[in-house]
């Protein structure tokens, strides 16, 4: 944690009422207003559905105008059933627009709905209908293969992608392998190029294929070896990725 | 549940204390929101998208806490991690609609009592408008430091960088700053008496 003495700031350090100092100290305040958290507080809310147990449980909300639209219903139907197969441990999340949530701030100039979003579920995850059914994609029987999942209909929310994965590692960790793969050249390109091999990592283990998931864990250290989630990768390598978490 | 890293459940706010008892995500969102809001502008993302942005972030450290992925000492650094690669991919989703990167101009009329204000606004339109020209691991390493004010241990830490490459993007972000605003170049900067006074 020793490293040179920190510099001194600009924003004391620089001229006072410089255009400097002035920009600096703005940016320092440039807080959401407590409508624009609530808001953000809401869509979270709604966005994390099921998987609120962890103690996000939002702030009452005014109305619930959001899920009147027939794709949000459907998205909503999806949940409840994919909640009732599963226990609700893995839930389905829907990243909401917060602008739907609550009337914007006035410091907020929204504007017209985003053609990128909000991304329908895939069909990977909606597309059993059965109430028994698994909420991803198969099982397979064969570990050595990756699930055959398709690609992300949606040309940019790599985080999406990342989102499910996720969600479906624990529980399916070969179709949380198979949307990674399946999408490889998407993510390394992407934001989340790390997240995606940690995921892929941890799949690996889970599946049993120690020797590609350290390997793979080896190459991410030596390609990002001050990441944030290199302590995660070493635990991955010394094979404690597979623990129950 | 291995030791030291965050349990979901466990109420506190105090992140100093986390091995004792780790915050609930609610506690997370409280403690984390308004600085991750603010950080995702100064990185670079549209008003207009900023609370989706927002959204995002949590989103991503909702599923690490959930599955005790984050190390409890290092919450806040990897939350601006987490920041800095959402503000990454809405940068380049503003690019692809061929979108203005910075804030919009300062209202035109203000009345005399605000004048602060107006000049702050401006000041701020003005420094947003240089780090939009900034390359970005520059610009990242500027706003932790000089925006988000954190240590330059932790800037390193977030960036992912080692502390000295960390040191040299804040520099070079600073001398273009400095210089676009106005300010001398040395503001700051070590051996140049340490406060570069103009």
């Amino acid at each position: 944690m020793n490293g040179p003495p920190d510099l001194p700031r600009l924003r004391s350090s620089s001229a006072s009422g410089s255009a400097l100092a002035a920009g600096l100290t703005a940016a320092r305040m440039r807080e959401p207003s407590e409508a624009q958290l609530r808001a953000l507080d809401a869509a979270l809310a709604d966005s994390l559905g099921a998987a609120s147990a962890t103690g996000h449980a939002g702030v009452p909300r005014p109305e619930a105008p959001a899920l009147a639209s027939a794709g949000m219903l459907k998205v909503t139907l999806v949940l409840v059933a994919l909640a009732g197969a599963t226990g609700g441990v893995v839930a389905l999340r829907h990243r909401r627009h917060v602008s739907a949530v609550t009337p914007p701030a006035p410091m907020v100039a929204v504007g017209p709905p985003r053609p990128a979003d909000p991304p329908a579920p895939s069909p990977a995850l909606v597309a059993p209908a059965g109430p028994g059914e698994a909420a991803v994609a198969p099982r397979l029987g064969r570990p050595d293969r990756v699930t055959t999942v398709p690609h992300p209909r949606h040309d940019g929310d790599e985080l999406a992608l990342i989102a499910r994965a996720q969600r479906a590692l624990d529980r399916q960790p070969a179709a949380a392998l198979g949307l990674i793969e399946n999408n490889q050249r998407l993510l390394a390109r992407s934001a989340f190029a790390q997240e995606a091999e940690v995921i892929a990592v941890a799949a690996l283990a889970r599946l049993g294929r120690t020797d590609e998931a350290r390997q793979r864990a080896s190459r991410f250290l030596a390609t990002f070896p001050n990441s944030v989630h290199a302590s995660r990768m070493h635990r991955l390598v010394r094979g404690e990725a597979a623990a129950p978490q | 549940m291995v030791p030291g890293f965050v349990r979901r459940t466990a109420p506190t706010g105090n992140e100093a204390d986390v091995r004792q008892a780790a915050p609930s995500f609610r506690e997370v969102f409280d403690k984390h929101a308004r600085y991750v809001w603010r950080s995702l502008l100064g990185l670079g993302v549209h008003e207009r998208d900023v609370a989706d942005a927002s959204q995002h972030v949590f989103l991503v450290v909702h599923d690490r806490l959930a599955s005790d992925q984050v190390s409890a000492g290092a919450l806040r650094t990897f939350v601006y991690g987490v920041c800095l690669r959402v503000a990454s991919d809405f940068r380049r989703r503003a690019h692809r609609r061929h979108e203005r990167l910075f804030a919009d101009p300062p209202e035109p009329t203000q009345p005399p009592e605000q004048e602060q204000a107006a000049w702050h606004r401006q000041a701020l339109a003005q420094l947003d408008a240089v780090l939009a020209g900034l390359p970005v691991p520059q610009r990242e390493a500027f706003v932790l430091y000089e925006i988000e004010e954190l240590t330059m241990t932790e800037v390193a830490r977030a960036l992912g960088c080692p502390l000295q490459t960390a040191y040299s993007r804040l520099h070079a972000a600073r001398r273009a700053v400095t210089s676009a605003l106005g300010e001398p170049t040395d503001a700051g900067e070590p051996g140049h008496h340490g406060g570069g006074q103009k």
